[in-house]
C-alpha cells in the first residue's frame, strides 16, 4: 500500500464519521477506488459495516437494569420519608431540658434553659460537636442518635397499634408525617384513620403495613431486597436456603436460595417468582466488608449483632466497643476492644440517608468479605 | 412526560433531572443499545455487558443532577459507561475474554465470504480483536455518534489521536473481514 492508498482510505474513514472531506479528497477517493482494489475493499467493508447495526440489548436486560433503579428511587423516597419523620418527631420531642434546642434558633452556640445541651460548639480540633450536660459528642452523632430516637418513636406508634399500647403515650407522629411516608410508598404501605393531633397531645396508634426493612440472612449474612428478577430456577444454580417469610406475613419457610450471574447477589424463590437480593457492604481501607447478623425470618426486622457481640450500653460503644476511625464514608466505625478493624467493625445506628445501615435503628456488625 | 409525546433528548434530559420516571426510563431506553455495546465490545462477554448496562442506569440516575448539559447527553453518557467498565475491570469483578485473531482468520475461510461480513458475529469477534484503546475510539465514534472532537475531549487525548485509532481500528477490521481487498 503506498501513500496514496493511505490518504485516501484515511479521507474514507473521516468521511463514514461524518468529518468533512474537501471536493478534492472525495473526487480522489472515487477515482483511486476505480483503480485500486485494495482500497475498493477498504471502502466496500466500511459501506458493509455501517448497516451491520451495533449488537441490540434485550429487552429483559432494559427491564432488569430499569427495575434496579426503580428499586434504588423508591428506598430513597422511603429514606427522604423517614428521615423527615425523624426530623418531626425529634422537634415534638422535648431534650434533655424543658425546652427543645431547635426553638432557639441561634447559629451560636445554642443551650437550653436547663444548660444540660449545648450545640454548635467545636472542640479543640475544630470538629463541630454537641455537649449533653458534662458529656460531649461530635454533631454527627448526635444527629444519628436523634434520628434513631424519632424511628424508635415511629416503631412504637406501629407496635401500639397492633395491640401493643403499652408505651402509646410516649409517641406521637404528625399528620404531616404519615402524609410524607404515604407518598414516598406509592401505595405499597398504607397509612389509615391517621388522628389529627396536637402537639404534645399522647397520640392514638396509626396503622401502618408494609415493612420498610427488606432483609433476608443467608450464611449470616445479610442481603437487601432488589427487585423481582427474571428467568426460570431451573437454569439456576442451588446455592443453598434462606428462612424467612418475606412479606407475606405467614409463618418463616424455607426459600430456595439460587446463585446469580451478578457478584454478590442471591435469588429467592417465592411461589414460583424469582426476586433478587443483593449483600449488604460497606467499603474501608478499600476491602468490602459484609453486614452479617442475627436470623432476620421476615420483611419489617432489621439486622441485629450477631450472637457474642453485646449490645452497647451507650451511644459511644460504651464498655464494648473502642471508636476505631471512619469507614470510606466517612461513617463512625468501633471495634472490640483491642481488635483491628480489619477483622470486622461496628457501626452505631442513625447513619446518613444513602449508607448500606441507614434506617437501621440498632448497631450493625460488619465483616471482611473473602 | 405527556404519553403519546416524542420529546427531544434535551427534554427527556431535563425531565429526568427533575424526577421524571417516564422521561428517564425513555432516555434510558433510547441509549440502552449503545451502553451494551459498549459493555460487550469491552468484555466480550454478554452477561457482562448486562451487568454493564444495570451498573450505567443506576450511576446515570444518580449522577444525572450533576449532568450541566454543556456536553451532548450521549458525550456524557460515553464517559459513565467508560468509567463502569473501567471500574468493573480495575475492582476485579470483571475480566475481558482474549480473543485471538488467528482463530477470527481461520474461521472466515469457510463459508461465504460476503455472508461473513454482514454476519453479526463476526464484526463483534473481529472488533474484541482490536486494540483496546483503538476499540474504544471507534465505539465513542460510531457507537454513541460522538464527533472526533467530543472523542477527543472525553478520552482525554488530541483530536489527531482519536482520528488515527480510528482508523488504525477500521484497517485492521477491513483486514480481518475482507479478502479482496486487504493488505495481508
Amino acid at each position: 500500500m503506498d501513500a496514496r492508498c493511505l490518504q485516501v482510505q484515511e479521507a474514507i474513514s473521516r468521511a463514514a464519521d461524518g468529518d468533512k472531506v474537501t471536493a478534492d479528497e472525495a473526487t480522489l477517493a472515487k477515482r483511486h477506488c476505480a483503480e485500486c482494489a485494495e482500497c475498493a475493499a477498504f471502502a466496500r467493508v466500511l459501506v458493509a459495516m455501517r448497516r451491520h447495526p451495533v449488537p441490540d440489548v434485550a429487552e429483559q436486560t432494559v427491564e432488569r437494569a430499569l427495575s434496579a433503579v426503580r428499586d434504588i428511587r423508591q428506598t430513597e423516597k422511603l429514606e427522604t420519608a423517614r428521615a423527615a419523620a425523624a426530623a418531626r418527631a425529634t422537634a415534638l420531642t422535648p431534650a434533655a431540658g424543658e425546652e427543645s434546642a431547635n426553638d432557639a434558633g441561634s447559629d451560636a452556640a445554642v443551650t437550653n434553659k436547663k444548660g444540660l445541651i449545648s450545640l454548635n460548639e467545636r472542640d479543640s480540633r475544630g470538629v463541630e460537636v454537641v455537649r449533653i450536660g458534662n458529656r460531649i459528642i461530635s454533631q454527627q452523632r448526635f444527629v444519628g442518635l436523634v434520628a434513631s430516637a424519632a424511628v424508635l418513636l415511629l416503631v412504637i406508634v406501629v407496635a401500639a397499634d397492633q395491640g401493643v399500647r403499652v408505651m402509646r403515650d410516649a409517641a406521637m407522629v404528625s399528620e404531616e408525617t404519615a402524609s410524607d411516608i404515604r407518598e414516598a410508598q406509592d401505595g405499597d404501605v398504607v397509612l389509615d384513620q391517621l388522628p389529627a393531633q396536637d402537639n404534645g397531645a399522647a397520640a392514638s396508634a396509626p396503622s401502618v403495613a408494609g415493612a420498610v426493612a427488606q432483609y433476608v440472612t443467608f450464611e449470616d449474612r445479610v442481603y437487601r431486597y432488589m427487585g423481582v428478577a427474571s428467568g426460570s430456577a431451573a437454569d439456576l444454580s442451588t446455592a443453598g436456603t434462606v428462612r424467612s417469610a418475606l412479606d407475606t406475613g405467614d409463618a418463616a419457610a424455607n426459600r430456595n436460595a439460587y446463585t446469580s450471574e451478578t457478584a454478590g447477589q442471591i435469588i429467592i424463590e417465592n411461589e414460583g417468582s424469582l426476586l433478587n437480593f443483593s449483600l449488604v457492604t460497606r467499603t474501608f481501607g478499600d476491602n468490602t466488608y459484609a453486614l452479617k447478623s442475627e436470623s432476620i425470618t421476615a420483611f419489617g426486622e432489621w439486622p441485629s449483632l450477631p450472637n457474642g457481640i453485646p449490645e452497647p450500653s451507650s451511644a459511644d460503644g460504651g464498655s464494648t466497643f473502642d471508636e476505631a476511625g471512619t469507614d470510606d464514608l466517612g461513617v463512625a466505625i468501633f471495634t472490640r476492644p483491642g481488635r483491628d478493624p480489619e477483622s470486622g467493625f461496628a457501626v452505631a445506628p442513625g447513619t446518613a440517608s444513602g449508607d448500606p445501615a441507614s434506617g437501621n435503628p440498632d448497631w450493625t456488625w460488619w465483616e471482611p468479605v473473602d | 412526560m405527556v404519553p403519546g409525546e416524542q420529546p427531544d433528548e434535551a427534554s427527556l434530559v431535563e425531565a429526568a433531572k427533575g424526577g421524571d420516571e417516564a422521561a428517564f426510563e425513555a432516555l434510558m431506553r433510547a441509549h440502552a443499545s449503545a451502553v451494551y455495546a459498549h459493555g460487550l465490545r469491552f468484555f466480550g462477554e454478554s452477561s457482562t455487558a448486562d451487568d454493564v448496562v444495570q451498573e450505567v442506569f443506576i450511576k446515570v440516575y444518580r449522577s444525572l443532577p450533576t449532568y450541566d448539559g454543556r456536553a451532548r447527553f450521549s458525550t456524557w453518557l460515553f464517559r459513565v459507561t467508560r468509567n463502569v467498565c473501567l471500574d468493573m475491570l480495575r475492582k476485579g469483578t470483571r475480566r475481558p475474554v482474549p480473543v485471538d485473531p488467528i482463530d477470527l482468520v481461520a474461521s472466515r475461510d469457510q463459508g461465504d465470504h460476503a455472508q461473513f461480513v454482514v454476519d453479526t458475529i463476526a464484526i463483534e469477534e473481529a472488533m474484541r480483536a482490536l486494540q483496546p484503546e483503538d476499540r474504544e475510539a471507534l465505539g465513542a465514534v460510531t457507537i454513541f455518534g460522538l464527533s472526533y472532537q467530543e472523542a477527543a475531549e472525553s478520552l482525554s487525548i488530541p483530536v489527531g489521536t482519536v482520528k488515527s485509532r480510528v482508523f488504525r481500528a477500521r484497517r485492521t477490521l477491513v483486514s480481518l473481514l475482507d479478502t479482496e481487498g486487504g493488505d495481508r
